[in-house]
């Protein structure tokens, strides 16, 4: 048995980014929020300006998006055919059982022209694949999404972190329809910038209801059928004694200390 | 009465005045609308300015899209430059509309129309419809000082400034402080090994360079961990190889190992004391060197092999290396692979089981061959097309097809026919022609009950036609055994069935033979059968009360499930004449 619910998840941006841009001719320029890993990038790290803002639109304390920036300075002879970005987030609910996890957003998308900029403009949506409980607390996945204190390189591979991320039965993923826009034409002089507005929408979470609430709807059903069976029967037994079509023998009550019945009347 | 309906008003208000969360009719909370109208009778129309205003700003300067000094902003109602007809509201504004935020707004609380008997307040109330227009609302103004105003902000002092922003501070780009791992007297597993300089005094970790991000380029700082034996393999691309031949460390072998020591247990630098290993090269390789636009001597594999005893770190390590040459101008792309494998003098770490006992999803299937344990294996194409040297092995549950060019090296009509077949037959079977098949991902080799033999169903003659086989089936037969809980794999048996051709009718060309093989693996198994207390999942569980109805209506119930609906249909008549 399903049930849902809808609520407006409180979201909000871990400053966790993973930014890997392809670049023409099959090298590649990154960078991360996590130290282990600009490490291992080497001659590969590029230092970019980042910038994030969350806005509470219509002021209810939860936050309702992120715009987030970012501005890859490269050289003049670079160019970018492809970007691969991770950003994690926070992700709660509680108006049923209380629902925390480390959730991502991953955005992948390349163009056979080089670009200058990608612009995308999404919701972070959530992906259930069973249902939530409907009291108590739901931590199993609040763990990161990235260990960013690992020095090792395979942490940071992308495959491995997507396919742990993957095996999660409640997870979050950059819905954008209409798809990354690229801005191809890059002035020498200008960097790579991406520009993402991530909306965190109201969602319609499927949870498994309790007994008692079961039950309400369970006693509704019997009672109301009851009531009808219960006023016909009345009428067949009243109908059957007036008649006197079976057999009764009256019994008068000998004490008073039994119960009265109703047909006996 | 009168009096009634006014606490009932005044109940409903401070219900959705104590809600945390407004529902959505109430997010009017904040409208621009003419004040004029909307004012109550007691409230003077200065009121929300100065409510707005704050106490810092004086009263009359909240007009957010002011922004130029001395000039009228477009569209900016409240702005006192573009005269104070638009503020009013008057008919002489030249704009066509006011920016949000520029005209005066009215804090209402609204609530659904139909949720409130009569209004007999005395103050001012009115109804308007939602932004939907599907619903009106009846809005109260709001005057209550304490939830028109934010509240007064702490202030910030010296003292107080990393006390607020630790209890208000959310994730930001600031880095939280990385504390270093505490140094151990000894390696754990996955630790960073370190590695010593004694040239330039310099501590750092061994590397193992391996591909990073979604990118096979080597990332060079990538440390090795204690006691994990693996392979990483990954790619450099050089641009000018000329130049980079002879001054790239990572193409020379000494960079490798020379200059510096691995340290056998960990050290801290307070108390520095490096008990110095040092790598052997089983052989010294050369540097590279240039010839021409080829590089020769680089190095295309490097296997470190390290000697550990427990908690008494690492005793020795030794190091191989593969050269390769590479050329190409100006792009050229080098493939490195590097190595670690760690062992203890009691036992190596290099046989590897298929699963213990039952055979693990995805191991390679193990096979006797004339006494020897081998991988079973299946033909492999190469770069052209033909059929390779190199073999893929066949994993346990996969079903795989490949398919190559046989090379018959001689004209195919001239053939022997004999020495044909033959020599096609050992191209499907390999080097190793697989007798016996494991039947748990453990066999002893010097078990024979451990082991299944092979069904090989060769093709046989046909009207004395030259029959040659072109495709080969490999079918295993394998089941789940033991207990339900940790069930266990175990191959029943496997047929190499070859499926054979006239050799007339091979459309043959440039005495090539494609050849094919496919691996299928089939599930026999025997699930147990299920008690009857527990639900079957093909049953259908009744939902509503309403379910043994339908379902007896409809026909299609199983028994079960009309007996169940029976039952219930029953005790509810039992229950009704009973009482």
């Amino acid at each position: 048995k399903r049930s849902s619910y809808a609520e407006q998840p409180s979201v909000r941006f871990l400053h966790e980014v993973l930014l890997v841009g392809l670049a023409e001719g099959g090298g590649s320029v990154g960078w991360s929020s996590f130290a282990a890993c600009n490490r291992l990038l080497g001659a590969r790290l590029r230092l970019p300006l980042v910038s994030a803002r969350e806005e509470d639109v219509n002021q209810d304390g939860v936050m309702d998006l992120l715009h987030f920036r970012l501005e890859l300075p490269l050289q003049s002879t670079e160019q970018i055919l492809g970007v691969q970005l991770m950003l994690t987030f926070t992700y709660q609910l509680q108006r049923m059982s209380t629902f925390v996890m480390q959730s991502m957003a991953f955005l992948q998308s390349s163009s056979p022209v080089p670009g200058s900029r990608v612009i995308v403009s999404g919701d972070l949506r959530l992906r259930q694949r069973q249902p939530l409980g409907h009291c108590g607390l739901d931590d199993r996945y609040n763990v990161s999404v990235i260990n960013g204190s690992s020095p090792f390189a395979q942490d940071y591979d992308l495959t491995n972190i997507v396919a742990a991320y993957q095996e999660r039965n409640v997870t979050t993923v950059l819905s954008a329809d209409a798809g990354p826009i690229w801005v191809v034409g890059r002035a020498p002089s200008d960097p790579f910038v991406i520009q993402a507005t991530i909306h965190y929408p109201v969602e319609l979470i499927v949870y498994q209801p309790g007994f008692w609430e079961m039950i309400k709807f369970a006693w509704i059903q019997y009672v109301s059928l009851l009531l009808i069976f219960f006023w016909i029967c009345e009428k067949i037994k009243t109908f059957l004694f007036q008649n006197q079509v079976l057999d009764a023998v009256p019994v008068l009550p000998v004490s008073s200390v039994l119960t009265h019945k109703e047909h006996q009347s | 009465m009168a009096v009634e309906q006014l606490i009932v008003l005044l109940l409903l208000l401070v219900l959705v005045l104590g809600k945390a969360e407004p529902e959505k009719e109430n997010d009017t909370l904040y409208s621009e609308e003419d004040p004029t109208n909307e004012m109550g009778p007691s409230e003077p129309p200065e009121v929300w300015r100065e409510e707005r205003a704050g106490h810092r700003m004086g009263s009359l300067s909240v007009c957010p899209c002011d922004l130029h000094p001395g000039y009228c902003d477009l569209n900016c109602c409240c702005d006192s430059r573009c005269g104070s007809e638009c503020s009013m509201e008057g008919s002489m504004c030249p704009f066509s509309f006011c920016l949000p935020g520029s005209t005066r707004a009215v804090s209402r609380v609204c609530l659904e129309k139909s949720l409130l008997f009569r209004n007999n307040t005395p103050y001012f109330t009115e109804v308007v419809p939602d932004s939907s227009g599907c619903t009106l609302l009846f809005c109260v103004q709001l005057n209550n000082s304490k939830l028109n105003y934010f509240q007064k902000p702490q202030v910030i002092t010296k003292e107080n400034l990393p006390l607020l922003s630790a209890q208000y501070g959310r994730p930001s780009f600031i880095l939280p402080e990385q504390t270093e791992p505490s140094s151990s007297s000894f390696y754990r597993v996955g630790d960073p090994i370190q590695i010593y300089f004694a040239a330039s005094s310099v501590l750092s970790v061994l590397k193992q360079p391996a591909s990073m991000f979604a990118s096979r380029l080597c990332s060079d700082e990538n440390p090795a961990g204690f006691l994990e034996s693996k392979s990483t393999s990954c790619i450099r691309i050089f641009t000018n190889l000329t130049s980079k031949c002879t001054t790239d460390p990572a193409l020379d072998a000494a960079s490798y190992y020379r200059d510096f020591s691995v340290l056998k247990v960990p050290v801290n630098l307070t108390v520095f004391q490096p008990l110095q290993v040092k790598i052997i090269p089983v052989t010294v390789p050369a540097s590279p060197i240039l010839n021409g636009s080829t590089c020769y001597n680089v190095v295309s594999e490097v296997l470190y092999e390290v000697e550990f005893n427990g908690i008494h770190g690492i005793q020795n390590i030794s190091v191989q290396f593969k050269v390769d040459n590479i050329y190409g101008n100006p792009k050229s792309i080098l493939q490195q692979r590097f190595s670690l494998s760690f062992w203890n003098k009691n036992h190596s770490f290099t046989k590897w089981r298929s699963g213990n006992p039952g055979y693990i999803s995805g191991v390679p299937l193990v096979a006797l061959c004339n006494g020897t344990q081998q991988y079973v294996t299946i033909l492999q194409t190469q770069d052209n097309g033909q059929c390779s040297e190199k073999r893929y092995r066949i994993l346990f549950r996969e079903n795989m097809r490949t398919a190559c060019q046989f090379n018959a090296s001689v004209k195919l009509e001239e053939a022997n026919c004999s020495h044909l077949q033959e020599s096609v037959y050992r191209a499907f079977q390999g080097p190793h022609n697989p007798g016996r098949l494991a039947i748990t991902g453990n066999a002893d080799a010097s078990q024979p009950g451990e082991w299944n033999s092979i069904f090989t169903q060769r093709c046989t003659m046909q009207d004395g036609r030259c029959m040659i086989p072109i495709s080969l089936e490999i079918q295993v037969i394998w089941a789940q055994v033991g207990l339900l809980s940790n069930p266990q794999a175990q191959i029943l048996g496997a047929r190499y069935l070859y499926i054979c051709k006239p050799l007339k009718s091979l459309g043959t060309y440039m005495n090539m033979l494609p050849l094919t093989t496919t691996v299928a693996f089939t599930d026999v198994t025997k699930w147990p059968e299920p008690p009857r207390s527990q639900p079957r999942a093909y049953w259908k569980l009744p939902f509503d009360f309403f379910f043994p109805f339908k379902m007896a209506l409809s026909g299609v119930g199983s028994s079960s499930g009309s007996q169940a609906g029976t039952l219930l249909v029953t005790l509810t008549l039992c229950g009704v004449l009973v009482s």
